[in-house]
């Protein structure tokens, strides 16, 4: 799942923002302005060294100094947001929450989780690039925003530029061929705008031995103009299907070989299979609506409904040994008694299949070992169906030249159904709906039944099982904001409410949990608001000074608000709304062969809640540590800096120096999945760690050549540093100081993780030609970019994480060491596009 | 004609859609097993026959045994443990991880490759293990063997009917018997550990009860709190058990892989006083929970009350009231496992009771004979027995549990269902409503 969003984030990141906002600029423009639409390169390129548009009107020498400009990617995020993902860097080391995606306004952040779903419209490159974006505090033209930043996606055929398109992508990355089609017809004279773009992407093999990727995504757009309204339709949607990559420990890296070792395949009659895939579909119909009610006032109203279905699958097991080859029990490093040790390791030496599944013995032990093959393994879905409706509305009002006041309004209903699935039974010919973990402890009783009302429950493929529970999910939302534009300030206000609900509907009664499992459960209210105020200074066309502040409250996530929703209904005791101060002061210089910005900020996040789940080796059971009261401080500067000499070529440089730290003691309780009480609780010792999972110092720079228009090459390079793991909690409690034994180091085990400093090459190339020109003006284009992830081959640590068990007693932190995502080396994609 | 287009388009890339659909890569399922060509060259009993008391041994030339597998895993009673039979002898394979029998069910053949494994003693018992710790030098043990060596030392040969058991008297039993799968006729619990749990499954641990031959002689079971059989209670019969024989020094030990090997039918075979049938003092279950516990049920026939645990003063009872329901009638019952009568003379049944808060509400013991323990016990024929049952306590809790006195169960015959039920309601004017809270402790049977 991360390596899709990660890939995602990538396409995300260097697709480009907008078209030019004024058509009269098309003409000074090379042949590439028309390419707005590409996703690779063109615009990535554009952005970071022509974004003419700015430059032509700020070097207007008039005495109203035109305001900066809303639309594009500020130079910060253009220069790094390629680059900087590998190892998933956070503008300002924010939490995913706050950083927002809407398409036609609606807002796409999920209530349960709060992330941007980016699969559910991957893949139609072609046609999602038409962004507009807002870092940090800065005013937009639709909503709030948010803290880290925004994109709002417009796909409405008639703002798409006319083209037909064919697409080649050849790549080594988790997909190897990309093939689409994009065609965008002109307005006809009746006011009706067609777009439509269908792209399929695939791959097998490659870098990763078990890897498989398929996707198809579609998309159709028709506008139709009627006087001052604007109708559209939109229909998209991404079906698809593609392996998972694992985590590995040091151990199995120096086991195989290689960093590329994946535990979750291995071979069935000869053939490569994966456990672990994973799947994703959810179609969205959108209808928007621009009225132009009045010269001042413009009315857009927005409705989505989508549904769909994502599902993970993974091996599931009863009574019979853990069927994953990774298992710290059957590794090396596992055995105290060196003799042991070594013999394990000669014999994975000597058979290196035992580190790969063993589907035959699967099959077999599913056949054999009971009379009336009763499932031991069996391959489960992990599913989450959605449906979701929201419902927006916006006016826009211009008062006059200088005072512009909009409203917004939202609805959002987004319910969500978890279960598991049984995918493949591996052979056997049933399964029971039983928690086996609840066999463990209180034998023969009816708390092993997942579901009481229908106890005992024979259950084959495609029948649920575990775990079936709905959230019902709903947010009003109200919005409303002033930009004030005098000659020479800026200023803007803007403030939100918002109503949320939350309500778990479950639809087993637990055996575990009989009194509150089964049932709705009691809903939950939560009134939040946020509130921001900025202003510019615009010192000239070329020199901009702003401060901009908010205050935010958000309610905590559904999904840290129960403790284990997949059993019972019940929450963390301590509930609290999630708040945030946020501050930002830059400077930006807009000169023609300098370009500038300096943006230094100071960000509390305070009553944060968080709840992690996992599955423990001492309880023999999925543990949930529930998390309140994280207090998180984010202090920095960002620096970016673009210097054009002469002869095309242009320097770069980004600069990211943060400080993002916890800030207090958290609260912390464990609670097991099939116990009723709280087994432990206390205050997490981790203030002054950092925050985990992104790199705290980046520095990038790059050179960039360019010819009259039709080539373009750029070298870069990244150094990324001051970065750690996401911690295992349980490490930094009273507890595990207590009992580890007093010969080990304390700070061994209560120090954050650090992992090594990276510093990776990119590369990248751009040439176009046309191949044929008509009469009339129209040309056939062929354009080529390459991308070169990586350039130096090397196999960087890309992320990880602490293993969320430990060894209390014996304070072994080897006992479950770290495990890493390894970048897979250098990564190429190759784009070829006919234009017609 | 634009439309045409459009719609070509999207029509293509349905059916591109379809085919991608179609493309999901079905698995077939992998060749059967087709057995190895190893042979055994050496049997258990020489393995007996080689090992030096006290000494830990490695194999270091290639040994090879076969044998079938008559205990493991299944029912958590044996843990990380394997035993091994052939027609010479027995052995127990100690191996790391859980759910071995899913690997190795009972009556599989296994061929066992020793080179590189080890020998050894626990408790005076020879098994075989992966290694040697020696971490404490005053207590060598064996390790178990790794998961990730099964493959190098076990090959499965195939299924096999499973060995009878040896049919031994007390007289016979003896060291060359270690781990052999043993079935002991004429033999009892002694009365004292009748009606016991086999396992502590509470406390996860180790039960040990006195089983005694008709003829004299003691042998003693042990089952693992960890059993899925631990909370089941022994049996008050006599007849033949079957398991696996062992010694922990001078003692002769038993264990059984389910309950199915406990065959203890007939009569009692000593008469040395009564012996307890059947018992329950609440003890062992969570408190303030619904009452749950394995072959009882908790029936609320009318007004949802059911019997809950609860603990006052570290005593855990059967509760039952009306109170806060706000419901016009309140019918609940809880009846007691089966009852088998046919085994057993001169059957008693006592039990004590606490009221608080009485006015009025009525609890009853019932019986029936006719009561299929299927659920709706309302429409089975019960009979009321009549037992001394606590009342009176109007202002707050009974001083103490009231006796029911001994009452006589030897006029029914062939399998009974014993019943209490509550009557009450909490609905109506203050002082009409009856709820009284009745509590249920240490319910016992005894027989001749």
């Amino acid at each position: 799942m991360r390596r899709l969003f990660f890939f995602f984030g990538l396409i995300q990141a260097v697709a480009f923002a907008q078209p030019p906002s004024k058509p009269i600029l098309l003409k000074s423009k090379n042949q590439w302005v028309d390419s707005s639409l590409d996703k690779d390169g063109w615009k990535y390129f554009q952005d970071q060294y022509t974004d003419e548009s700015a430059l032509s009107e700020g070097i207007d020498e008039m005495p109203f100094v035109p305001s900066l400009l809303q639309s594009g990617k500020d130079l910060f995020s253009s220069l790094t947001g390629f680059s900087f993902s590998i190892r998933r860097f956070r503008m300002k080391g924010l939490s995913n929450r706050y950083f927002s995606q809407s398409i036609h306004e609606i807002s796409m952040n999920q209530l349960s989780d709060g992330n941007i779903p980016w699969s559910n419209w991957g893949g139609l490159n072609e046609v999602t690039s038409n962004n507009q974006y807002a870092a940090g505090l800065k005013d937009n033209e639709y909503q709030f925003g948010a803290l880290g930043n925004s994109v709002f996606m417009q796909l409405n055929a008639s703002k798409l530029f006319p083209q037909t398109t064919f697409t080649l992508n050849l790549s080594n990355r988790n997909y190897h061929q990309r093939f689409a089609f994009t065609k965008v017809w002109s307005v006809s004279k009746k006011g009706w705008s067609v777009a439509t773009s269908v792209a399929f992407k695939q791959g097998i093999g490659g870098q990763l031995i078990p890897n498989e990727f398929k996707g198809l995504s579609y998309f159709l757009s028709i506008d139709k103009r009627v006087k001052n309204h604007l109708i559209s339709l939109v229909l998209l949607g991404n079906r698809q299907m593609n392996t998972r990559t694992a985590a590995i420990t040091q151990e199995l890296v120096d086991l195989t070989g290689t960093k590329l070792y994946q535990p979750s395949w291995g071979f069935q009659s000869n053939k490569i299979r994966n456990a672990n895939w994973q799947f994703n579909h959810h179609p969205m119909l959108l209808i928007s609506h621009e009225y132009n009610l009045h010269e001042k006032i413009k009315q857009v109203s927005s409705l989505l409904i989508s549904m769909g279905e994502k599902y993970s699958t993974a091996l599931d097991w009863f009574n019979a040994a853990d069927p994953r080859p990774d298992y710290y029990r059957y590794l090396p490093s596992f055995f105290k008694d060196s003799l042991l040790s070594q013999d394990v390791f000669k014999q994975i030496q000597m058979n290196p299949s035992q580190l790969q599944i063993n589907w035959d013995h699967l099959y077999w032990i599913n056949q054999n070992s009971t009379t009336d093959n009763r499932a031991r393994y069996l391959l489960e879905d992990r599913v989450e169906q959605s449906k979701k409706v929201g419902l927006n509305s916006r006016y826009r009002i211009q008062l006059n030249s200088r005072l512009l006041v909009s409203f917004q309004g939202q609805y959002r209903l987004e319910v969500y159904q978890y279960f598991k699935r049984i995918n493949d039974l591996l052979g056997a010919a049933y399964s029971i709906n039983w928690n086996q973990f609840a066999e463990d402890n209180l034998p023969g009783s009816t708390a092993i039944q997942n579901d009481l009302n229908k106890p005992n429950q024979i259950i084959k493929v495609g029948d649920h099982f575990g775990y079936n529970y709905t959230m019902h999910l709903q947010q009003w939302l109200f919005h409303s904001q002033v930009l004030y534009t005098l000659p020479k300030f800026d200023f803007n206000a803007a403030v939100e409410y918002t109503a949320t609900q939350y309500q778990r509907e479950g639809m087993y009664r637990n055996g575990v949990f009989p009194q509150n499992s089964y049932g709705h459960s009691e809903p939950d209210y939560f009134s939040n608001g946020q509130i921001k105020m900025g202003v510019t200074y615009k010192l000239n066309g070329r020199n901009y000074f702003y401060f901009r502040s908010a205050f935010s409250s958000k309610p905590p996530l559904v999904n840290d608000l129960y403790i284990s929703p997949r059993i019972s209904s019940l929450k963390q005791t301590d509930i609290s709304n999630e708040q945030a101060y946020m501050t930002e002061a830059g400077y930006i210089l807009q000169a023609p062969s300098l370009k500038l910005t300096a943006n230094a900020y100071w960000v509390s996040v305070q009553h944060a809640m968080d709840v992690m789940s996992f599955y423990h080796d001492g309880y023999r059971n999925l543990v949930n540590y529930a998390l309140s009261n994280i207090d998180t401080r984010m202090l920095g500067l960002e620096f970016s800096m673009a210097y054009t000499l002469s002869a095309g070529l242009t320097l770069s440089t980004a600069i990211n120096a943060g400080k993002y730290a916890y800030i207090q003691r958290p609260n912390y309780s464990v609670m097991a999945d099939n116990e009723q009480y709280i087994s432990e609780k206390g205050i997490l010792y981790i203030d002054q760690f950092p925050i985990t999972g992104l790199p705290q110092l980046a520095v990038y720079s790059g050179l960039a050549y360019r010819t009259n228009g039709n080539l373009f090459l750029n070298l870069s390079s990244s150094y990324m540093g001051n970065q750690w793991l996401s911690f295992n909690p349980i490490r930094r409690t009273y507890d595990a100081a207590l009992n580890l034994p007093s010969n080990l180091d304390h700070n061994l085990m209560s120090n954050p993780s650090e992992i090594p400093n990276a510093f990776i090459v990119d590369f990248s190339a751009g040439y176009s030609c046309r191949i044929k020109k008509f009469r009339d003006g129209h040309a056939y284009y062929l354009q080529f970019f390459l991308g070169v992830n990586n350039l130096l081959n090397q196999s960087i640590i890309t992320g990880g994480y602490e293993q969320l068990r430990f060894d209390t007693a014996g304070g072994n932190l080897n006992k479950f060491p770290n495990k890493y995502y390894f970048s897979t080396g250098t990564l190429y994609s190759l784009s070829i596009k006919w234009k017609l | 004609m634009k439309w045409i287009i459009i719609s070509k388009v999207f029509l293509i890339s349905f059916i591109l859609g379809v085919l991608l659909n179609a493309c999901v890569r079905n698995y077939d399922s992998p060749p059967i097993y087709m057995g190895t060509g190893l042979q055994a060259n050496t049997s258990i009993k020489s393995l007996y026959d080689s090992h030096i008391a006290g000494n830990n041994e490695q194999f270091v030339d290639n040994e090879i045994i076969t044998g079938i597998v008559t205990a493991n895993d299944a029912n958590d009673n044996f843990y990380k443990t394997i035993v091994l039979q052939d027609s010479t002898a027995a052995i127990s394979i100690r191996m790391d991880g859980f759910g071995l029998s899913a690997n190795y069910p009972l009556g599989m053949r296994l061929i066992v490759k020793l080179n590189g494994m080890w020998m050894g003693e626990y408790g005076g018992m020879l098994q075989l293990g992966g290694g040697v710790d020696r971490s404490d030098p005053l207590f060598i043990e064996l390790v178990p063997v790794p998961t990730a060596l099964f493959s190098k030392h076990l090959v499965v040969v195939g299924m096999n009917s499973m060995p009878l058991p040896l049919e031994v008297t007390y007289n016979q039993l003896h060291d060359s018997l270690h781990s052999r799968l043993v079935k002991l006729n004429n033999i009892e619990f002694a009365a004292n550990d009748t009606a016991k749990f086999y396992g502590d499954a509470i406390n996860k641990i180790t039960n040990s009860h006195s089983l005694k031959f008709c003829g004299g002689g003691t042998v003693y079971l042990r089952t693992s709190g960890f059993a899925s059989f631990a909370p089941i209670r022994t049996p008050h019969g006599s007849g033949s058990i079957t398991g696996i024989y062992s010694e922990f020094g001078s003692q002769k030990q038993l264990m059984v892989r389910d309950t199915s090997d406990v065959d203890f039918n007939q009569n009692r075979c000593v008469s040395s006083g009564p012996s307890v049938l059947f018992f329950e003092d609440f003890e062992q279950y969570s408190p303030n929970q619904s009452l749950t516990i394995p072959q009882w049920s908790n029936y609320a026939e009318s007004g949802k009350q059911f019997y809950q645990i609860q603990l006052i003063q570290q005593n855990r009872f059967a509760s039952i009231t009306a109170l806060g329901s706000n419901e016009t009638s309140v019918v609940s019952w809880l009846i007691l496992p089966p009852i088998q009568l046919n085994n057993t003379t001169g059957e008693q049944l006592s039990f004590l009771t606490r009221d608080a808060f009485d006015n009025g509400a009525v609890l009853q013991l019932l019986i029936s004979s006719n009561y299929d323990g299927k659920g709706q016990p309302w429409k089975a024929k019960w009979a009321v027995l009549n037992a001394n049952i606590a009342k009176g306590a109007i202002g707050g809790i009974g001083l103490g549990f009231t006796k029911s006195g001994n009452i006589n169960l030897s006029n029914y015959a062939g399998q009974i269902h014993l019943a209490f039920k509550y009557s009450g309601n909490d609905s109506g004017p203050f002082g009409s409503r009856k709820n009284t809270n009745y509590q249920v402790d240490d319910v016992k049977i005894t027989a001749q």
